[in-house]
């Protein structure tokens, strides 16, 4: 998943567990499943260092 | 050190170039650019590295045999510099002009944009949006130019990328189909494409007014940034591409910003996420607690209840026995009697809660009341009221 469409399901899932009227139980799902959205997203940010690669004749 | 005013350097700078006699009464050969007629005419000359900001005041124009109004021209203009504290502007006060070229390249750059508008390549609604949060960049451009550099230098202190360097030649003859050929070698492999070079005569840039590139700009199907020149540089590409900057650099910078941008709203959002939920959690502790203290006075009632049967069936079978030991049996009601109450109570001081009765019977739920009078057990006394609407 691309990091803006985990940021697009985070905000979606944070929005629903901000309505006090959900149930604890739907608001322990989506919790979860925030958590586990931001850990896809923190693993985007820790991986990435700038890399510069030159495209060689023969690919070209 | 003792601080000057601003207006104070103004005036040191303006002194300074005032009484510099290499600076007053000059010829300065360069290219028009940027030209805009207001009450005065203001524009700019060019050449590889730099520019100079000029103005004509209208009154002095209306004695001049020529104007460089058209970008592109080459001329050679007389004049002095001034200074425009104002605006921290440096400028060359016109007085006299020479044309030396007439600006055919201008002529055409003018032409093919005019043709390429009818034609739609331009067009608002065919211009694609920039990822937001790219993984790939490719850039077009070449190899040794400065533009590369101050790109990567930008691109090192942002977030992780990876970046593809497509050389290509961006000046002389056949420049144009090199940056096409990079272009399509890069379509559909990275997330955004840049192409670009530092400033330059109209010459040196002409490449990107070429419409074999424009065509190739116009078909990559990847988002391309147009990021040719210095700021006041115009070129074909820039029309065609998905999105303009005006230099090399602040195609970096937009890039990195926009992530930047979106990181800064990510660790926001999972800040918010955190905290709700806490907020959530804390509530549902709270009538956790409600429950636990109500199921433990169930549990006393019930053992009371279990003493009551018990006390019974004793009396029933020890009816021979000594009154006593029935007291005793009493007296260890009435103890757990005051434990029950002292249970309750203590839920009362706690939760600030009240026990509600009707006609000797607690009543836990509106359904169970009927109308009329009742009476609550606080934590400090008694009260007496009247149910007078039930809604359930």
């Amino acid at each position: 998943m691309k990091f803006e469409e985990i940021l697009e399901k985070l905000e979606k899932v944070t929005e629903e567990l901000d309505n006090d009227n959900i149930p604890l139980e739907r608001a322990m799902k989506l919790y979860e499943e925030g958590v586990k959205l931001s850990k896809l997203a923190d693993e985007i940010l820790s991986k990435a260092e700038t890399r510069v690669r030159q495209l060689s004749e023969s690919e070209n | 050190m003792q601080p000057v005013s601003v207006s104070e350097v103004a005036k040191i700078i303006k002194d300074t170039i005032k009484n510099q006699p290499e600076l007053i009464d000059i010829a300065v050969r360069g290219e028009v650019t940027n030209y805009a007629a207001r009450a005065h005419h203001y524009f700019s000359i060019k050449d590889e590295k730099a520019t100079l900001k000029c103005v004509i005041w209208s009154s002095r124009a209306s004695k001049m045999d020529v104007l460089p109004l058209e970008n592109g021209t080459k001329v050679v203009l007389m004049g002095s510099i001034t200074t425009y504290p104002m605006g921290s502007i440096y400028q060359l006060d016109v007085y006299d002009c020479i044309i030396e070229g007439k600006g055919d390249l201008y002529k055409k750059f003018l032409e093919m944009k005019e043709m390429l508008l009818k034609e739609g390549l331009f067009a608002v609604e065919r211009k694609q949006t920039i990822p937001v949060f790219p993984e790939w960049v490719g850039i077009v451009t070449s190899e040794k130019g400065a533009a590369l550099q101050d790109m990567l230098r930008v691109f090192m202190e942002g977030p992780g990328l990876e970046i593809v360097v497509v050389d290509a030649r961006v000046q002389g003859e056949g420049a144009a189909a090199t940056i096409a050929q990079g272009l399509n070698s890069l379509n559909g492999k990275v997330d955004v494409i840049i192409i670009g070079r530092g400033g330059g005569s109209i010459e040196e840039l002409w490449a990107f007014n070429e419409e074999e590139l424009a065509r190739a700009v116009f078909a990559c199907e990847t988002p391309v940034i147009s990021a040719v020149g210095h700021e006041v540089d115009e070129v074909i590409s820039d029309f065609v591409a998905d999105v303009k900057v005006s230099t090399p650099t602040a195609a970096a910078e937009l890039i990195i910003q926009t992530m930047e941008k979106l990181i800064e709203g990510y660790g926001l959002l999972t800040e918010a996420m955190h905290n709700i939920m806490e907020e959530r959690l804390n509530s549902a502790r709270q009538t956790l607690d409600l429950y636990d203290m109500d199921l433990r006075r169930r549990m006393v009632e019930s053992r009371l209840g279990m003493s009551k049967t018990e006390l019974r069936r004793i009396e029933e079978r020890l009816t021979f026995h000594t009154l006593n030991r029935v007291a005793l049996i009493r007296e260890s009601i009435a103890t757990l009697n005051t434990a029950l109450r002292t249970t309750w109570i203590a839920g009362i001081e706690e939760s600030g809660l009240a026990a509600l009765y009707q006609d000797g019977k607690r009543i836990r739920e509106a359904a169970t009341f009927s109308k009329g009078g009742f009476e609550g057990q606080l934590r400090d006394g008694k009260i007496k009221g009247e149910v007078k609407e039930i809604e359930v």
